[in-house]
């Protein structure tokens, strides 16, 4: 049974032992090409999608095998690595489609699995070392090297691309550094199952996943502005180190030819009662190509962080983002009772359990003064269907607001029966520069 | 030759920094030194800076990047600081205390292994302690008028170095957020101890977050609030 940890997740809201079953994992997200298909099928699983180069599928499903079954609402790709300058490659799949950060990041034991071996990339300034990374998140950290892949999706390249290695494996010798693990609570996420993937695919607002207090912190890096490292893998010691912005972790999708200045998500309606999966397609390029324009999608320019303004009752939350990576709309409305964790679920606190669906509404404002209202639904965890890997109408609570201000997370529920696009924060984008988000019902 | 205790000369290095905090410059790829940081926690001996409490006749947000002028030969140059709040320099061999529920000392060891900048303000129930990280985190600090360390926030680019500013609380909010199940990336860790309360948020290039005691909170002061 592949979805033992979703069970034990699910078994204390659904009460009964046969709660679902079956699914499986995706084994079969290998093609980079786009189906083309549409409308809903019979077995809950609706699709809809383009077609072009520069275009690739994206899929809501179980995700791998590794993952026991992974949670819901997590869209997958897959994405081909090649030693640079050859055609030494192998196909990654299920690698999480992230709009909420930026680079290519692959499992070590998914690339070990492939047979592919990528060079560690050496630090220009000491050849007896190479560069790793500690990258922080808000719950933890994932740490391993940094190595160069030409990254192929469908017809777009990204030559010599940075990629980072989370070394779920400890295949790299160099052991995480005590800076590292002093960040956030020191949480290790390096596993298949801390993302439910084999990988993430940053597609987020920024080129470069740290930016220029990387690249200029000099003999001074120290944690607090750096989180490149240079380790020494023969006697096990690490140092932080300046990494110039081109050789930083990058958005892969700025270094293609051209489909370079941002992404489309597209994905097909889920009826609010949710359903087995979806699949809908990633596309390359904003209004670079006949099937990636803009058309009358609502633009909201983002902030230097990549955030912009949601209203919602009344709490004007500053930080506002749209993260494909988070699988709930996560927002603080102290009226929406939480579900009850258990021993068994000891998660569900993090999820919304209103005694019947809500009918909510959120008003978004960019930088830029546009402002679009969205309507969505919180239905119950506890009412999901344990074999419904898509679900548009789960959430759960953020961080209360304060002085310090606070933030609406619009997961991946908001994708669903939506373009969403996502611009580069150095890129022009039909027109308006990035960083933006925009979105139109599809 | 420019005097580095001036406004203007301040005021340039402090504006240089935020440029290069919110990542909005684009500088190019070609600073990288050959020379390395080295720095994995403190270092055995730092240099403390010393604010002065009571800040009301001078202006707080000028004192900024200092540390890196001022060496042991200039404590003459005390009452130039003086107007800038900065009452003194002294070394110490070892970082004393420092955390939350540390005491305000504490706050200027935070401040020294942080690499950072630290300005304070006295408010009316409590201190405020700013310090703003090479990436341009802003961490504040709150004291309670005795000068205990009540509560603290940051937010930026890059997450503080929560092991220095938790202290002593760092081992229970370590073992509170391992005991969390990860359904997925909220990108959110919330804790809501009795003891200790904690709101770790944001994605990559914008971190927020927030801690405090609850316990240690004085009468009167909203957690919420804090600024």
């Amino acid at each position: 049974m592949s979805h033992r940890y979703r069970w034990i997740v699910l078994l204390g809201l659904c009460a009964l032992a046969g709660c679902g079953g079956g699914g499986g994992n995706s084994g079969s997200l290998g093609s980079a090409s786009s189906s083309g298909s549409s409308s809903s099928s019979s077995s809950g699983s609706s699709s809809s999608g383009a077609s072009g180069s520069n275009v690739v599928a994206l899929v809501v499903g179980p995700g791998p095998a590794a993952a026991n079954g992974g949670t819901f609402n997590i869209p997958y790709t897959s994405v081909t690595l090649c030693n640079p300058g050859t055609t030494t490659c192998a196909v990654i799949a299920n690698v999480l489609v992230d709009t909420g950060s930026s680079g290519l990041r692959i499992m070590a034991s998914a690339l070990q699995a492939s047979g592919l071996a990528l060079p560690n990339t050496v630090d220009p300034n000491n050849a007896s070392n190479s560069i790793a990374e500690c990258l922080p998140f808000a719950d933890g950290y994932t740490w391993g090297p940094v190595t160069v892949a030409d990254v192929r999706m469908n017809g777009e390249l990204a030559s010599s691309l940075s990629v980072n290695i989370i070394d779920d494996d400890s295949y790299y010798a160099a052991t995480v550094p005590t800076s590292c693990t002093s960040i956030n609570s020191s949480t290790s996420l390096n596993s298949v199952s801390a993302f439910e993937a084999n990988g993430v695919l940053g597609v987020g607002t920024f080129d470069q996943d740290c930016g220029t207090s990387c690249a200029g912190c000099g003999s001074s890096c120290n944690s607090n502005s750096d989180i490149y490292y240079s380790c020494n893998i023969a006697t096990n010691s690490c140092a932080f180190t300046p990494v110039s912005l081109t050789a930083q972790i990058r958005n892969p999708v700025a270094l293609f030819a051209s489909d370079n200045n941002g992404v489309i998500l597209e994905l097909p309606g889920v009826p609010t009662t949710g359903q087995t999966g979806a699949s809908g397609s990633l596309i390359f390029g904003i209004a670079t190509q006949s099937n990636n324009g803009l058309g009358s999608a609502t633009v909201l320019t983002a902030d230097g962080d990549g955030n912009f303004i949601t209203t919602f009752n009344g709490q004007m939350l500053d930080s506002s983002f749209i993260d494909s990576g988070s699988n709930g709309f996560f927002f603080a409305d102290s009226s929406i009772p939480a579900c009850t964790s258990t021993t068994q679920n000891p998660m569900a606190n993090q999820f919304y359990c209103p005694s019947s669906p809500l009918s909510l509404q959120a008003t978004n404002q960019g930088q830029n003064g546009v402002t679009s209202t969205v309507q969505f639904e919180i239905t119950s965890l506890s009412s999901l269907n344990g074999t419904f890997y898509a679900s548009p109408s789960i959430g759960g609570p953020a961080a209360p607001s304060t002085a310090l201000g606070s933030y609406f997370d619009f997961g991946l529920p908001f994708f669903y029966g939506k373009n969403v696009y996502v611009a580069i924060d150095d890129k022009t984008a039909s027109g308006t520069p990035g960083p933006y988000y925009a979105y139109i019902a599809n | 030759v420019a005097n580095p205790w001036s406004e203007s000369a301040i005021e340039r290095r402090l504006h240089g920094n935020r440029l290069e905090s919110v990542g909005k410059s684009r500088r190019g790829g070609s600073q990288m030194s050959p020379a390395r940081g080295s720095t994995e926690l403190c270092h055995s001996e730092i240099r403390l800076r010393i604010i002065g409490r009571n800040l009301s006749s001078c202006d707080a947000t000028k004192v900024g990047s200092l540390e890196s002028y001022v060496k042991p030969s200039n404590f003459r140059s005390a009452p130039a600081l003086c107007t800038l709040g900065l009452i003194g320099t002294v070394w110490l061999s070892a970082p004393a205390a420092a955390h939350l529920g540390g005491d305000a000392d504490s706050v200027a060891v935070d401040s020294t292994m942080m690499h950072a900048q630290l300005r304070s303000t006295p408010m009316q129930s409590y201190q405020l302690h700013e310090i703003t990280t090479a990436s341009g985190t802003q961490v504040h600090e709150y004291a309670t008028t005795q000068g205990t360390v009540f509560a603290l926030t940051w937010q930026g680019p890059l997450p503080p170095n929560l092991r220095q500013l938790f202290g002593s609380y760092y081992a229970r909010y370590q073992s509170a957020a391992a005991a969390q199940t990860r359904p997925g990336m909220h990108r959110a860790l919330i804790i809501a101890g009795p003891d200790l309360v904690v709101q770790s948020t944001g994605h990559l290039r914008a971190f927020r977050g927030r801690a405090y005691i609850p316990n240690l909170v004085p009468a009167g002061v909203t957690v919420a609030d804090l600024p």
